[in-house]
């Protein structure tokens, strides 16, 4: 926001009301349209920019008045740069389908890139919500005329399968169930054109099954985000025996493009994150389960000598103990190895209807 | 104003604590002007960041500690990176009432790293307008340091140069953060880059420190040192409100009041301590205070001429760069150097017949400019 005096020129960057010297009221300007005259790439992160590399932009508007932006792309001094954010290079529609932490999550970073979002879910009251949930959060940046604005430009929200039809790329984020997501992509196979990226969220699930009866199952592909989306940098990238290469590249590509970093694995149990980190998840269970120690200590230690941020009780209480059971038990199935069993105490705890967080109880009771 | 008496801890990572640190440099610069505490008459105190680094606001009456039943009219000064160098203004304009005032900076940085550090240094900016943009402090000199090549042609290679000279000097100086580190050409050239195009050597490094002077409205000794020019002027807070970003009004502003409080010139000036918080800096510096024209920094550089042998020796003492950036007492400890170079007691990094010293010190982005000159008369 630019205020300016009419009367003697005096202009502010901050919306101070009236001139100083003139004692007039100030006009007030908003500049949306700017061309970049310099940028810097900075690698060091701080409490508000956790995140690195991002951009800092000096730009100039049409009066050649400075401003100061941040972005997550390139820009050479002369480019063009928008407020209202096309702020990524390429043009990219994208689709998701699910409105939970993780499909809000993906939704809001393409969004903030400046990308259009195709929205579904079952329901307009779940999107109604986790769009209002995104709105909070740009509100931290901007005011709320603009937030609604942006939201109302890129986000259009749907409870048909059909208008997915526009998308460049379709990630869904729907409970992790086989026959549901097979049968999205049955669907989404007829519906999209054949380059159509078809992606799935899912941590535990065969990408290779889901492609199965899908048209042009070569762009069947996992797009594996971690949450929360906004924080945490890693996507991993799951190659079925169909997915052709050109899918695996786009999907790379357009996940650097989010800032994010892909790793390319193969389609298999848990992937990689999931397969390190849940039989170490376990082996904390069964240490507890042996009474080797204590539920607390077991989580001290773990935090204290290996310096990890959470213990790993916390941490299933904070994932779901029911979600853990599931992945472990998915692990045993799909791998047929029975060292994923899952620790006895972990599955009393769900029978116990004690499954973390969520029902304020698991390994911790507050 | 005499400064009668100049007093530094080392400067880097140091174990001592806030009030340690304050205390050792007092008592040295009281210990060097000769006279006792219950000589002073008032005091100020120079610190930007004590808050959010160590928890300790008030820091006038932590000095008060430190001088125990003096009950000295003191004041704390917080301009940024300018802190010191604006106590010592302040002191100055002082003399019209004291005898006798001491000017003490200090910072207390090394506790705190990373992205919280940078955070703290952050508040130099402004938090409306560069915050959000997560215009950090090496971020903003960044953007100088390309505008300044795009416009003048100055490159990367002449940045390296001023980083080398600095480091070399440093060597040279017992109290340096870096006196010990021997650095490289490669060394620079390969260090991390911060932010585009500026790399690790390109920055002024986070250091602990304290420096303190004592000023006097009249001569006590033929050691003292005459300030014959100080002034200070200011600047918007933000890059965003500056039509150019490749010179400082405020140091051009300041510098000139200080050149014709002194009746000199740029070519009278012996030696100088340069504000070079980012290697960008010392160019610029040395075009805004009119060594040479816009965009020429770089050719004194690069003819070494403003090395220990040049014409213009800038950052004997290694400047921020090397000899280490305690943001409150990185001004004193300009003034420090400039004193004991004046004085002749400076060792084997004297600059020989050194008779007129100039001080520049910059506060964020330029927000704020100090600029000092000081002459020794025989």
């Amino acid at each position: 926001m630019i205020q300016r005096c009419l009367t003697c020129g005096l202009e502010w960057h901050h919306a101070v009301g009236t001139c100083v010297k003139c004692h007039e009221p100030l006009q007030g300007m908003e500049p949306t349209q700017f061309r970049v005259v310099q940028s810097t790439r900075v690698e060091v992160s701080s409490a508000a920019h956790p995140d690195v590399p991002y951009y800092c932009l000096l730009v100039a508007d049409g009066e050649g008045r400075h401003h100061l932006r941040k972005s997550r792309q390139p820009f050479a001094a002369g480019d063009l740069f928008s407020e209202d954010g096309v702020r990524a290079k390429t043009a990219v529609t994208w689709g998701v389908i699910g409105t939970g932490t993780m499909g809000t999550g993906i939704a809001r970073a393409a969004m903030e890139l400046g990308w259009k979002v195709i929205w579904k879910s079952r329901s307009l009251a779940a999107l109604d919500k986790a769009k209002s949930r995104i709105r909070e959060r740009l509100l931290r940046q901007m005011t709320p005329e603009r937030a609604d604005e942006l939201l109302g430009s890129s986000v259009s929200a749907t409870t048909e399968l059909a208008p997915l039809r526009e998308a460049d790329i379709v990630v869904e984020s729907v409970v992790e169930d086989l026959a549901t997501k097979k049968e999205l992509f049955e669907e989404l196979g007829a519906l999209c054109a054949p380059t159509t990226i078809l992606a799935s969220n899912s941590s535990s699930l065969s990408i290779d099954a889901m492609a199965d009866g899908v048209s042009h199952s070569d762009r069947v592909v996992g797009m594996h985000f971690f949450n929360p989306v906004s924080r945490m940098r890693l996507i991993e990238v799951v190659r079925g025996p169909r997915t052709s290469e050109e899918t695996v590249a786009r999907v790379c590509d357009l996940a650097r493009e989010l800032g994010k970093v892909p790793v390319v694995v193969k389609d298999s149990p848990g992937f990689v994150v999931n397969r390190v980190l849940m039989p170490y998840l376990n082996e904390a269970v069964r240490v507890v389960e042996e009474g080797t120690a204590s539920i607390g200590d077991v989580d001290t230690a773990v935090q204290l000598g290996l310096n990890h941020p959470i213990g790993p009780l916390a941490l299933i209480d904070l994932i779901g103990v029911d979600i853990f059971v599931n992945i472990m038990d998915a692990l045993v199935s799909r791998s047929g190895n029975r060292q994923f069993e899952v620790a006895k105490l972990a599955r009393r705890l769900v029978e116990e209807g004690r499954l973390g967080r969520k029902t304020g109880k698991g390994f911790y009771e507050p | 104003m005499f400064i009668s008496g100049v007093g530094r801890t080392k400067f880097g990572p140091l174990a001592e604590s806030l009030p340690q640190l304050l205390y050792e440099a007092v008592s040295k610069a009281l210990e060097d002007a000769g006279i006792g505490y219950e000589d002073l008459d008032a005091a100020y105190v120079a610190n930007f960041c004590a808050g959010p680094f160590v928890g300790q606001l008030h820091m006038n009456s932590l000095l008060a500690s430190l001088l125990p039943g003096t009950h000295l009219p003191i004041v704390r000064v917080e301009t940024a990176c300018a802190s010191g160098a604006s106590a010592l203004f302040q002191a100055g304009l002082a003399l019209s009432r004291f005898r006798t005032v001491l000017v003490a900076g200090v910072e207390k940085m090394s506790t705190v790293q990373g992205s919280l550090a940078a955070t703290n240094i952050g508040m130099a900016g402004d938090a409306e307008l560069d915050g959000p943009a997560g215009l950090i402090f090496p971020a903003s000199y960044a953007l100088i340091a390309s505008a300044h090549m795009a416009e003048h042609g100055s490159t990367l290679d002449d940045l390296s140069l001023v980083s080398l000279k600095n480091h070399e000097n440093a060597s040279l100086n017992p109290l340096a953060h870096f006196y010990h580190k021997r650095v490289t050409l490669e060394d620079i050239n390969s260090s991390a880059t911060v932010c585009s195009p500026l790399r690790l050597f390109d920055c002024s490094p986070i250091s602990d420190g304290a420096a303190a002077l004592v000023v006097s409205a009249e001569r006590r000794s033929d050691r003292e040192v005459r300030v014959v020019g100080s002034a200070l002027a200011t600047d918007t807070l933000s890059l965003a409100e500056r039509d150019t970003i490749t010179s400082f009004a405020a140091v051009r502003l300041a510098a000139a009041q200080a050149y014709r409080q002194a009746g000199i010139g740029p070519k009278d000036v012996d030696v100088v301590e340069a504000h070079d918080c980012f290697t960008i800096m010392e160019l610029i510096a040395l075009e805004d205070l009119g060594f040479c024209e816009p965009g020429e920094g770089k050719d004194l550089v690069r003819e070494g001429r403003t090395s220990r042998e040049g014409d213009i020796p800038v950052n004997v003492d290694g400047g921020l760069k090397a000899d280490g950036h305690p943001i409150g007492a990185s001004g004193i400890a300009q003034i420090f150097e400039l004193v004991t170079q004046l004085r002749g007691e400076a060792g084997p990094r004297q600059i020989p017949g050194a008779r007129i010293g100039l001080a520049h010190s910059v506060g964020g982005v330029g927000g704020t400019s100090a600029v000092h000159i000081l002459r020794k008369d025989n």
